[in-house]
């Protein structure tokens, strides 16, 4: 298992359902971190590494804030993109200055070549061996990263609060997103754990094999 | 292998207020968040995203261009169709750095919709006041008449009150020339930045002017900036730093032969700020700085 601490000065981790206000998930969701650690690599196959395991914990408490903002929307196509209707402020939350923790394990990925663990720690060590593009985000592609350190071992630098499964969890944070409807959606129950070492590995929410795989 | 530009900018002292106008009252309202434990104003990237595109439709056209006088986006290709595959239309400098999406919805029951997206290859990060905002508001009084939605009966004058802020501001910026559709248009994005002028978000009347005071550029293959938000407030008032920045120089964690400086906190640099930084390209002015990362992408394309 190995894990990176990452630094995001602005971000907000949108719960599948806000609408009006755009809540935010006290921590990044695994769907989101599996996103990070993909454009980290520069897999643009999102399929590619299902069934590794990837998960989140907060070494500080960030202060969050809410801010109002125009959001786009199609309400009226008949009407041009970002007129009228199609344009409303809503209000926002961020989240201030996280400090973090993402782990990620690859022991139950389909053995289908270099794992997603493997490639983090290569884009770590020598980025110049990496192909991609674009800014590396935490959640909305302008919720930029700033500072990241490759923890090889996956021990965090402090304790934290990680988000890990537990059948009576008090937390459900996606796993899967489907963003073309919601149908493909899939969750993980759990809840926020004290922790100080490396955690268990059975207890990091996998992402899951495509309906029919394994 | 792909080459990275990240820059840092800090903007002049200037003084914000009534930008992209939440109306509390009669108060037309800064945005704000917390930031090192206290209240900053701050202003959306969409805004500064806003004010580039502007500048941008000046060096070739753009798809998207406001209208001021109606107030309303007008597209010449809504439909981004220049971006096909078999598409051998020009494709629009806007699109090429600052991305879009166009999704529409299932036609019939169980089908899937549809979504023409282009990442932005250009990120801006949202901008944040480099001092904490102390509470400023002034109350005024419209003309009469002058605002007649607020003049509900009588000729009163219309009683209002603004916050302001007087900062500067910093914000961030990311971008992988080689996935632009046109690479050189790297140069012609960062060369507009670096003079972006007004961000007014979607209010005519605020002004502030963005044109960087002092810039950080970082070439690098990393995809981790780690100079995102580098300016502080220096000792001398009205001054800023970069300490934070130089403490990850010396340490080893951003070498400095992949920065360079440009701008007033260039000038400001002590002798041995100067030696921890040595590697790293100086520039007075911020045009400077500019010339000399664009000149690093031109040799590497050579």
């Amino acid at each position: 298992m190995i894990a990176l601490e990452l630094s995001v000065p602005v971000a907000c981790w949108r719960k599948g359902r806000a609408r009006e206000l755009v809540e935010t998930e006290v921590l990044p969701p695994p769907a989101t971190c599996y996103g990070a650690l993909l454009s980290l690599v520069g897999e643009q196959d999102r399929e590619r590494h299902r069934g590794c395991r990837v998960t989140a914990g907060l070494l500080n408490a960030p202060v969050i804030s809410t801010v109002l903002r125009t959001f786009w929307r199609s309400k009226n196509l008949k009407v041009a993109k970002g007129n009228d209707e199609n344009a409303a402020p809503d209000q926002q939350q961020l989240v201030i200055d996280a400090r973090l923790v993402v782990w990620c394990d690859s022991r139950e990925e389909p053995d289908s070549g270099e794992s997603l663990e493997d490639r983090v720690v290569r884009a770590m060590r020598e980025p110049g061996s990496v192909t991609r593009a674009g800014a590396w985000s935490l959640g909305e592609s302008t919720h930029l990263i700033n500072d990241a350190r490759l923890l090889p071992e996956g021990r965090p630098p402090a304790g934290c609060r990680a988000f890990l499964t537990a059948s009576t969890g008090a937390l459900t944070l996606p796993v899967w997103v489907d963003h073309v409807g919601t149908r493909g959606t899939r969750y993980e129950v759990g809840l926020l754990e004290d922790v100080s070492g490396v955690p268990e590995v059975q207890r990091l929410p996998r992402i899951p094999l495509a309906e029919g795989a394994g | 292998m792909s080459l990275h530009v990240f820059a840092a900018f800090v903007t002049p002292l200037g003084t914000a207020a009534n930008n992209r106008g939440l109306t509390e009252g009669n108060i037309t309202s800064l945005q704000k968040l917390v930031w090192n434990g206290q209240v900053h104003t701050t202003v959306s990237a969409e805004s500064i995203r806003f004010a580039l595109r502007r500048r941008l439709n000046e060096q070739e056209p753009c798809n998207r261009t406001y209208d001021d006088a109606s107030r309303a986006n007008e597209w010449k290709d809504a439909a981004f169709s220049a971006w096909s595959g078999k598409s051998k239309e020009k494709t629009y400098i806007d699109d090429d750095l600052l991305g879009f999406m166009s999704a529409e919805g299932a036609k019939q029951e169980k089908e899937k919709g549809t979504a023409k997206v282009r990442r932005a290859v250009l990120e801006v990060s949202r901008a944040v006041s480099l001092t904490p905002w102390s509470g400023d508001v002034t109350f005024n009084a419209a003309s009469p008449g002058a605002t007649p939605s607020a003049q509900k009966k009588g000729s009163n004058p219309v009683p209002y009150g603004t916050e302001m802020h007087a900062t500067r501001y910093q914000y961030g910026v990311a971008l992988t020339p080689e996935a632009l559709r046109v690479p050189a248009r790297a140069v012609t994005a960062l060369n507009q930045l670096c003079a972006l002028g007004p961000v007014a978000g979607n209010h005519g009347r605020f002004l502030f002017d963005f044109s960087p005071e002092s810039v950080v550029f970082r070439l690098t293959q990393e995809a981790a900036p780690r100079i995102l938000y580098a300016f502080e407030p220096s000792s001398r008032a009205g001054g800023v730093e970069l300490a934070a920045l130089l403490r990850k120089v010396k340490s080893g964690d951003v070498p400095a032969k992949e920065l360079v400086l440009g701008g007033q906190v260039v000038e400001e640099l002590g002798a041995e700020e100067r030696e921890v930084l040595s590697g790293a390209e100086l520039h007075a002015g911020v045009v400077a700085a500019c010339r000399a990362a664009c000149k690093r992408l031109e040799v590497r394309k050579k």
